[in-house]
């Protein structure tokens, strides 16, 4: 019976991961950094494709020791980077990562990360759903003229 | 008779309109060219200003020459390494904006300055700025160095706790870029979150108006290059 229901477990969870979830990530990039940096930033389109609202739960990747969704406030000129502690997306709706404002803070990267490498980062929504995203990483330079390229590309869909 | 008293008293009182818009406009621009030419009020004069940039050392560990500043226009921007954010936007937005302005770009220094010195040596520095423009120059200093220069600047920069974060904070800061004349004198904050294309219009119609009012930057500059 116990292993019975391991079994289940077992084919259910590649199950869950292939299905689509409403939490979709895309135009996905992170800009490079010095090789010796303790943080780097990623960028991307957030959106919810189902009927009910949901939230960002956790983002977790090989390559960095933590991650967690930070935003650039500002106030009276100044800039002041905090902590989101949460993120909800409306049913249908739609947030953006973008430079300056809300970003992926990626700590503790593995070193060595260049313009041109492709970074896993799972994502679980409110739902339980998880679903792995490539996030490119794109020299820091280029990132500010490439912004308005890279939210019309849909990494999500591209093939490496 | 009274009519034309009437009309004569509404003719007058045009004419007093009409004088009192041209005086208006007047001062206006006068108040704007003064401003162009000593810098707003609150500002420390041009050689004070760069004074506090002498103390500082650049990303190769040198004591900066601030003279290497004078006669020139500057763009100073007050950041620090650890910020992966607004930082990066902003000195990619600039190195965008140079690299648009070419050849202008050649009459301006830029120059970032960490508000964060305990963790930003010229090392750091260096490593950070190799992703930006080869024209920028980074500076950091001791603490007391550094303050000084914010302090001359009117730049903002407190120190934020997060022990989620590596080293255990962040630097709140001042996020303009700073244009200064080639006296010294600062001339223009432009926010450093807008667009490249924003900066360089910015820097595109202020240097053609300093150099109308101010022949002794045109000066400086031919002097410089």
């Amino acid at each position: 019976m116990m292993r019975r229901m391991m079994m289940v477990v077992a084919m259910a969870v590649p199950v869950m991961s292939a299905m689509a979830c409403d939490l979709k990530v895309e135009s996905a990039w992170i800009r490079e950094a010095p090789s010796n940096a303790t943080s780097l930033a990623g960028y991307a389109v957030l959106s919810n494709a189902g009927s009910k609202g949901l939230s960002v739960v956790s983002a977790s990747s090989a390559a960095f020791g933590r991650i967690e969704m930070h935003e650039t406030l500002m106030a009276n000129g100044i800039a002041m980077m905090r902590a989101l502690d949460k993120l909800e997306i409306a049913a249908g709706g739609k947030v953006e990562f973008v430079p300056g404002g809300k970003h992926f803070m990626l700590i503790n990267p593995r070193p060595g990360l260049r313009s041109g490498d492709a970074v896993a980062i799972k994502f679980k929504d409110s739902s339980g759903c998880e679903s792995t995203i490539q996030f490119q990483v794109s020299a820091a330079a280029a990132a500010a003229t490439d912004t308005m390229d890279h939210s019309k590309m849909d990494h999500s869909a591209m093939h490496h | 008779m009274r009519e034309a008293s009437r009309a004569g008293k509404r003719r007058s009182v045009y004419i007093r309109m009409a004088l009192v818009m041209t005086l208006g406009v007047a001062a206006g621009v006068t108040m704007f060219i003064a401003t162009l030419r000593s810098g707003p009020a609150t500002q420390v004069t041009g050689r004070n200003t760069l004074a506090a940039l002498s103390e500082l050392v650049d990303q190769q560990g040198r004591p900066f020459d601030a003279a290497k500043i004078h006669g020139r226009y500057a763009v100073l921007y007050f950041g620090f390494t650890f910020c992966p954010d607004a930082c990066p936007l902003a000195l990619s937005n600039l190195t965008v904006a140079l690299r648009q302005l070419d050849p202008e770009a050649e009459k301006i220094e830029s120059v970032f300055i960490s508000v964060d010195p305990a963790r930003d040596t010229p090392e750091k520095l260096n490593e950070y700025l190799a992703h930006f423009s080869s024209r920028i120059i980074g500076l950091t200093g001791s603490v007391q160095a550094i303050q000084a220069a914010e302090q001359s600047f009117g730049v903002i920069a407190l120190e934020h706790n997060d022990a989620n974060l590596p080293g255990g904070y962040t630097v709140d800061h001042s996020n303009d870029f700073i244009v200064l004349s080639p006296s010294g004198r600062v001339l223009m904050r432009v926010p450093a979150n807008l667009s490249a294309d924003e900066l360089l219009a910015q820097l595109r119609t202020l240097i053609p108006v300093v150099e109308a009012i101010q022949p002794q930057a045109r000066l400086h500059v031919s002097l410089a290059s």
